[in-house]
């Protein structure tokens, strides 16, 4: 790799690795798909452009190839992509349809995959591999760090960050699991991006467009409906919907199921039914062009399998998949409270909408041809790239996202019902807080079940989070009044509290959800696999203590000049020996040295803030006749 | 016995680059030193800074009005480099050609002479 | 009679904050929310019913600019929890002033009226009828015929009116209110919110019932 140096102040010139506050512009949006993967940046005339490996191509196949010797590296992409036939059973794809989700959620992944799933910890599903236990969020990991080296090689130093999408449908285990990936491939998430806002973005970049717009997002695994909002450079997502399983892949599976049905194998290998799904997709693609093509499968137990299909034949196999989109379509318009003819545009986004069936349908449900002027296998990712230059401050253009949480929040009530407290479509952040009260007397702990999901039943809905609220003091039915406040991000991850309202001892719990993977155990696999992982955190904590350092400098030198006539002569130098002490500490490595400053500094200007605050009740006061204080 | 140095070059372009920065800096008239530090996968690194003063037992050159100060100790493994600017689709820099490189580790930034 | 609140030290650079700005005169730096602010503050509204939502959108969206979490990524944890709850408090408080139900619960609660929200059942008999035969009609409905989507629109249609003429009612009785400041005037307000409360829901049933028909 080629490294092009800047010229440094004297004595600053970085070490290797080195990550500096100045290099914030090393970020980057990854698109994590379920079947493709890209990485953009935005190049040095400030456009967004996906980063391509060294072979010059953009995608990276979302696929794992792990050897059944333990402790030999993973293979990544287009390479693991050839293991798939000989070795279905050690290569996985498509984990992202895995993500934060237990064995029971996945009827219907299990019966098309190779793969020995099974039941991890936390109840989340995992991949036996020879002996090793593999966690969809190991195998994302793997991928989102080969597309971190793949861009650290392009922009010439290590990353200070990524913007990661998830489909805007995920539920809160499957951004979590997302995020986690994230960090164990040892990178900062600056924030997780729902892909249909994050292609928006690319969308609304030189355009200027303003009014409603509809993003139909319908990728390998997962289908995604948005309707944004633009006005004045402020993307406003109105409302989201989807489904989190459904999407290309699907259509694969249809017609390999056909496949297999007429070779007429009752039982088929699983070598033979990774043929037919690499046969399927090719033919998918290939019917986007023709209006017919041949099928050949060279059958490995029996004999070879040829046919014409045509294009009707195949939208037939896959209309009813197609027509799955039509509802959360119609529900998102509502929930933005338009009609299709209010809108200004329909944006396509994802390979599956290659696909002629699938432009047809978009068209009939929104009344309009829509729009493809943004390749839609990049569309993501550049959008993803935007988002992170607007986020490490790179940018001052004013662009912004607002979004949505995707689905309603609750809590499990009397009867297995569920009490909404965050309605799908909110604004995020957003907080909100609701009463409950004991059902029996002197009753001290109450348990509380955390939900998402529309429908009415608890049994329907997916469950988050469980906790228990101890330490109610004992009274009479009903008297209790426990407040539980549902707080969500701007990465749309939720966090629950509660406390008993009534009592002086008011009892709060925190509830992060955890799936599978706790922080702990994050921080042991990021040491295990990455031998620069405690350096990494170092060199987190370190910068940490930097951004706040100069916080209280800035701070400092605004106090000193907008009040320093306070300060006699000496004072003025006390202060200003603490704020260069403090200064010094960030030029070295000690993040602990400079938390010690920031407490000196502290500890010495105590006076003076004092004296500005006498000095700004004096001014308040002023200009104020004594009728006002009466 | 002194050693003789054919010294250090700097490309029109990259000389053009480090004028513009010269002053934007505010500091026309400054020079920019080279030299190699020990850190790294591989040993060494490249050193690229402004520099106000010069040094004693720094060897001084000139190329296309910007003027390059190295000490004696670096000059030892950057004897013969030339110093480019480049312009990639997501980076620019200068970047430096020294035939005395042998090995450069994986990431590029340090070497080995 | 103006307000006055006494400086308070900003967390940052402990300079003096007037009336709890939301940045600091002296370092620039954003403050905590003001917690004794209402909405109808946060969107430099005077506090009624009638509420301009072309108005509230707009400042929104300035509000947003100034102190969206985007804004401060690359800013300290304390910085980034303030932005965190500014933009909670904006986000809701779009949401109360742009629902009337919400805003109608919402005033009576600054007027220090109880508001049940619990209740499923209403109090007043003559509704409690009406609340009946509402749901004997929805009961009656065969989704399984063809116009089990047209007569769900009817129902919808009936009840939407219904809606509306609630949400005229409470506009001219929180004008009555801000005029005599009649606290019985409240008590008649309730019992509006809890009808107006009950269609809401009953819509949200039938929209369920749509989604059953696809």
């Amino acid at each position: 790799m080629d490294v092009l140096l800047d010229i440094a102040e004297p004595g600053q010139t970085p070490k290797p690795h080195e990550i500096r506050l100045e290099d914030q512009k090393r970020v980057v949006g990854i698109d994590l798909g379920t079947t493709y993967s890209l990485v953009a940046a935005v190049d040095i005339d400030g456009m967004p452009a996906c980063i391509a490996d060294d072979a010059g191509s953009l995608s990276l196949p979302s696929v794992v190839h792990y050897s059944s010797e333990p402790g030999r590296e993973p293979i990544t992409g287009k390479k693991a992509l050839e293991y798939a036939i000989n070795h279905p059973d050690k290569t996985v794809a498509s984990a992202k349809r895995l993500m934060g989700r237990g064995l029971e959620d996945l009827a219907d992944e299990i019966a098309h995959s190779s793969l020995a799933l099974e039941s991890g910890e936390g109840g989340m599903v995992q991949i036996a591999v020879g002996s090793q236990h593999i966690s969809p969020v190991g195998v994302a990991a793997q991928i989102l760090k080969s597309l971190k080296e793949r861009a650290q090689e392009a922009l010439g130093g290590e990353l200070h960050g990524a913007v990661i999408t998830v489909p805007a449908y995920f539920d809160d285990a499957q951004r979590q699991a997302t995020k986690d990936a994230g960090r164990l491939a040892g990178l900062e998430v600056l924030r997780l991006v729902n892909e249909p806002t994050a292609a928006a973005l690319a969308y609304g970049l030189d355009q200027g467009r303003e009014g409603m717009y509809a993003i139909y997002d319908l990728g390998g695994g997962t289908f995604d409906i948005s309707i944004l909002k633009l006005t004045k450079g402020v993307f406003q997502v109105m409302s989201t919907g989807g489904n989190s399983s459904l999407g290309g892949d699907d259509f694969d599976h249809k017609l390999a199921d056909l496949f297999i049905q007429e070779i007429g194998d009752n039982n088929p290998s699983a070598a033979l039914m990774q043929i037919c799904k690499q046969e399927a997709r090719r033919v998918k693609e290939q019917l986007t062009e023709s209006e017919e093509t041949s099928v050949n499968i060279e059958n490995p137990n029996g004999e070879n399998y040829n046919r014409t299909i045509t294009r009707v034949e195949f939208n037939d196999l896959i209309k009813k998949l197609i027509r799955a989109t039509g509802l959360p379509c119609r529900r998102a318009m509502k929930d933005a409270g338009l009609s299709a003819d209010k809108l200004q545009g329909v944006v396509l986004v994802g390979g599956s909408t290659r696909v002629p069936a699938v432009r047809e349908f978009v068209t009939e449900v929104f009344k309009q041809e829509p729009l493809v002027d943004v390749d839609p296998d990049q569309v993501v990712a550049l959008g993803a790239a935007h988002q992170a230059d607007l986020l490490s401050g790179n940018r001052r253009d004013g662009m912004l996202l607002l979004d949505v949480t995707p689905l309603s929040l609750g809590i499990e009530t009397m009867g297995e019902l569920v009490e909404k407290i965050i309605p799908r479509n909110s604004p995020i952040p957003t907080a909100r807080a609701q009463e409950f009260t004991t059902f029996k007397d002197g009753q001290t702990a109450m348990a509380i079940h955390v939900v998402q999901g529309e429908r009415e039943l608890v049994s329907e809905c997916r469950s988050l989070a469980r906790f228990e609220l101890r330490g109610i003091p004992p009274m009479t039915a009903g008297a209790a009044r426990i407040r539980v406040t549902f707080q969500v991000d701007a990465d749309g991850l939720l966090t629950v509290s509660a406390h008993e309202e009534t009592t002086q001892i008011s009892q709060s719990v925190m509830v992060k959800p955890a799936y599978g993977l706790s922080d702990g155990e994050i921080e042991t696999m990021l040491r295990d696999a990455i031998a620069h992982g405690a350096d990494d955190m170092m060199a987190r904590a370190f910068n940490e203590a930097k951004v706040d350092a100069d916080r209280v400098l800035a701070a400092s030198g605004a106090a000193l000049k907008h009040d320093g006539d306070l300060l006699s002569e000496k004072e003025l130098k006390k202060v200003k020996a603490a704020m260069l002490k403090l200064w010094e500490t960030t030029q070295g490595k000690d993040h602990e040295a400079i938390n010690q400053a920031i407490r000196d500094l502290d500890r010495d200007t105590t006076f003076f803030a004092q004296r500005r605050m006498d000095r700004g009740v004096k001014s308040s006061m002023m200009g104020h006749s004594v009728d006002d204080f009466s | 016995m002194a050693t003789e140095f054919s010294g250090i070059t700097l490309t029109e372009l990259a000389a053009e680059k480090v004028q513009g920065m010269l002053e934007k800096r505010g500091t026309p008239n400054a020079a920019i030193r080279l030299g190699v530090t020990t850190a790294g996968c591989s040993g060494f690194s490249y050193k690229l800074e402004y520099a106000d003063e010069v040094e004693e037992g720094d060897h001084q050159y000139e190329q296309h009005g910007i003027r390059l100060v190295i000490d004696e100790k670096s000059l030892l493994t950057m004897d013969g480099t030339q110093m480019d600017f480049e312009t990639k689709q997501f980076k620019s820099g200068f970047k430096f050609t020294n035939p005395k490189t042998k090995e450069e580790c994986g990431c590029g930034e340090s070497f080995k002479v | 009679m103006a307000t006055q609140t006494s400086p308070q030290p900003c967390w940052s650079c402990r300079g003096p904050i007037q009336e709890l700005a939301p940045f600091c005169p002296t370092c620039n730096i954003i403050q905590p929310p003001d917690p004794t602010q209402n909405y109808f503050g946060v969107f430099s509204l005077t506090p009624g019913f009638n509420v301009d939502n072309k108005q509230v959108e707009t400042l929104y969206r300035e509000l947003q600019q100034q102190f969206h979490p985007d804004r401060f990524a690359t800013k300290s944890p304390t910085e980034r929890r303030y932005s965190m709850e500014h933009v909670t408090r904006l986000n809701e408080g779009l949401r109360t002033l742009g629902d009337p139900l919400a805003l109608a619960v919402y005033l009576l609660q600054l007027f220090g009226h109880t508001v049940n929200s619990e209740s499923n059942t209403p109090s007043d008999p003559e509704f409690l009828m009406e609340v009946m035969e509402l749901r004997e009609a929805l009961e009656d409905l065969d989704l399984s015929q063809d116009d089990a989507s047209d007569s769900l629109d009817n129902m919808r249609g009936d009840i939407e009116q219904k809606c509306v003429k609630e949400i005229s009612e409470l506009n001219t009785l929180f004008a009555g209110y801000f005029k005599e400041k009649q606290s019985a005037t409240l008590d008649t307000v309730a019992k509006v919110v809890d009808r107006l409360r009950y269609h809401n829901r009953f819509l949200e049933e039938l929209d369920q019932r749509e989604e059953s028909l696809f």
